[in-house]
């Protein structure tokens, strides 16, 4: 991109937008040569939309000129999940079933994001249906890791995080019902926000799971998560989850600081229940040594064993991904991948009696977190216990899966993954940050600090840069 | 006589390719066991949360 343009912010950009520094159309075409010159080797977008992008982005220009400025998003091109639907755009899943599905109307969010000016550059890759896996038996191929294109994005929401990481767009959508924002923003070193259930419509997302779904966020730095959200979060009527908490002031938290803040750490979680990587515990400790010294105070919380919250979610989720999928799934089965099929058809096989006691306890587990929010402001753990694994093997497959993020699905609550350090070998290592219900803006301003005192957003993948060196 | 799970499946109307019947097979196993996590004794009235309610409009 010209004048490193792809090293900045949303919030930078805006700033240089809103002042008339930076044109709308001069930043929408050096991301579209940007994805040209790069994408090859990291498959995150399945479709770029030049043309509509740049019609956007004139029209942006346009009203700026004429004083009309709508706010951070307004000339900033975004990238969508292709589970989002979008008019008269193809909307995948990444799935060959829907390979010619052409959705009528946008989603409620797309349409959000476009009344907030955002140009919409494309749709990006994801695991099918947004559970399938990085598969390579898809119409498409799966996103690479741009820290490392051998490695795994995880997902879903894999080609955001590609993108967002690689420089390719500044701000992406994902989708979260098991980690699906939160696993591919850790292992891809950016920010993704999986905000509180129902703060951010479904309405026009592909479904998975009715009742664990949500929409969010995701880009390099927790400030453009929270400039995301300000458009993104709105009651929709036509969404039965949608919620009306009235105004969060999601940015209004940003640079404040975490001093005064009270973090509780599920230590058990990452190092009994299922341990983590040394490497990722000790990117931890520094970190809590860091709030603290910012003036935050810390304690240990106790919550049920991660595994339970696994299992309430595992039983949920699968039962209503196949009550989703079922009628295709009879139909025509070869037209998924061999891991959407296998991870939707597991599902036929939960007995209705394990899926109302899974909801049953998920209420007790919505209590014990928040009895135990009363006594601390966010509950904190590591996004994943590992750095990014090898492209082409299952990641989520076995006991010892590689996130934590699914307590947060269970309950509802915001959060937020952040990169708070490295690894020797130059890979991303991610922070989760869980909340109260409709705190999201204390969970994105924790998850800003963490990146300020860290410092750990000057650094973007090398071999993002490396590919932009040949290409120039 | 107890189906084997490839009849299982058929019986739902659901077929795989017979190369991907073992790992489904182990995946449902693994949701059998996230099932008996949750198949715990609860008072009739501990959840109000899962009741059905209807309130005056």
């Amino acid at each position: 991109m010209n004048d490193d343009l792809h090293a900045l912010t949303i919030a930078e950009l805006s700033r240089r937008i809103r002042v008339r520094d930076l044109s709308p159309v001069e930043l929408t075409q050096a991301c579209i040569a940007r994805v040209k010159a790069l994408d090859g080797q990291l498959n995150s977008f399945i479709l770029l939309l030049e043309e509509q992008a740049l019609a956007e982005a004139r029209k942006a220009e346009a009203e700026i000129a004429a004083g009309d400025w709508k706010g951070p998003l307004h000339g900033i091109p975004i990238g969508l999940k292709d589970i989002y639907n979008t008019a008269g755009v193809a909307t995948t899943g990444h799935s060959g079933l829907f390979r010619d599905h052409v959705p009528a109307e946008d989603a409620t969010t797309v349409r959000l994001l476009r009344e907030a000016g955002a140009v919409i550059l494309g749709k990006t890759a994801t695991w099918e249906f947004a559970i399938g896996g990085s598969s390579f038996d898809l119409p498409w191929p799966p996103a690479r890791n741009p820290w490392n294109t051998a490695l795994d994005t995880s997902g879903s929401s894999s080609g955001s995080a590609a993108a967002v990481a690689a420089g390719l767009v500044p701000g992406s959508t994902g989708s979260d019902t098991g980690g699906s924002i939160r696993g591919p923003a850790a292992w891809c070193g950016i920010a993704g926000h999986k905000p509180t259930y129902g703060l951010v419509s479904r309405r026009g997302i592909l479904p998975l799971s009715f009742s664990l779904d949500h929409g969010g966020p995701m880009c390099w730095t927790a400030e453009d998560c929270a400039l995301m959200m300000q458009a993104l979060a709105a009651h929709d009527p036509l969404d039965a989850a949608s919620a009306d908490p009235g105004p969060i002031d999601f940015a209004g938290g940003i640079g404040q600081g975490i001093a005064g803040l009270r973090i509780g750490v599920v230590r058990h979680f990452f190092e009994t229940d299922v341990p983590c990587e040394p490497e990722v515990l000790a990117t931890f400790e520094a970190t809590l040594r860091a709030l603290q010294a910012e003036g935050a105070t810390v304690r240990d919380v106790i919550l049920s064993p991660f595994g339970v919250y696994g299992a309430v979610g595992s039983l949920i989720s699968r039962s209503e991904a196949f009550a989703i999928h079922e009628p295709h799934l009879r139909a025509t089965p070869e037209l998924y991948g061999e891991y959407g099929r296998r991870r939707l058809m597991a599902g036929a096989f939960v007995r209705a009696g394990d899926y109302v006691n899974a909801m049953r306890h998920r209420s007790r587990l919505v209590a014990e977190v928040a009895e135990a929010m009363k006594a601390v402001d966010v509950l904190v753990f590591p996004t994943s216990r590992q750095t990014a694994g090898p492209l082409g093997e299952d990641s989520m497959s076995g006991r010892l899966q590689p996130f934590f993020n699914r307590a947060f699905n269970v309950t509802g609550g915001p959060a937020l993954s952040v990169c708070n350090g490295f690894s020797a070998a130059g890979l991303p290592i991610a922070l989760h940050v869980g909340g109260r219900p409709f705190e999201d803006d204390l969970v994105l301003r924790v998850g800003d600090a963490v990146e300020r005192i860290m410092g750990t957003r000057t650094r973007r993948p090398a071999l993002a840069e490396s590919l932009q060196a040949a290409a120039e | 006589m107890s189906m084997s799970f490839e009849e299982k499946l058929a019986a739902m109307g659901l077929k795989v390719p017979p190369a991907e019947l073992p790992k489904l097979e182990a995946l449902v196993a693994e949701l059998a066991q996230a099932a008996e996590v949750v198949r715990i004794a609860r008072p009739y009235l501990e959840e109000p949360q899962s009741a059905f309610r209807l309130q005056r409009a």
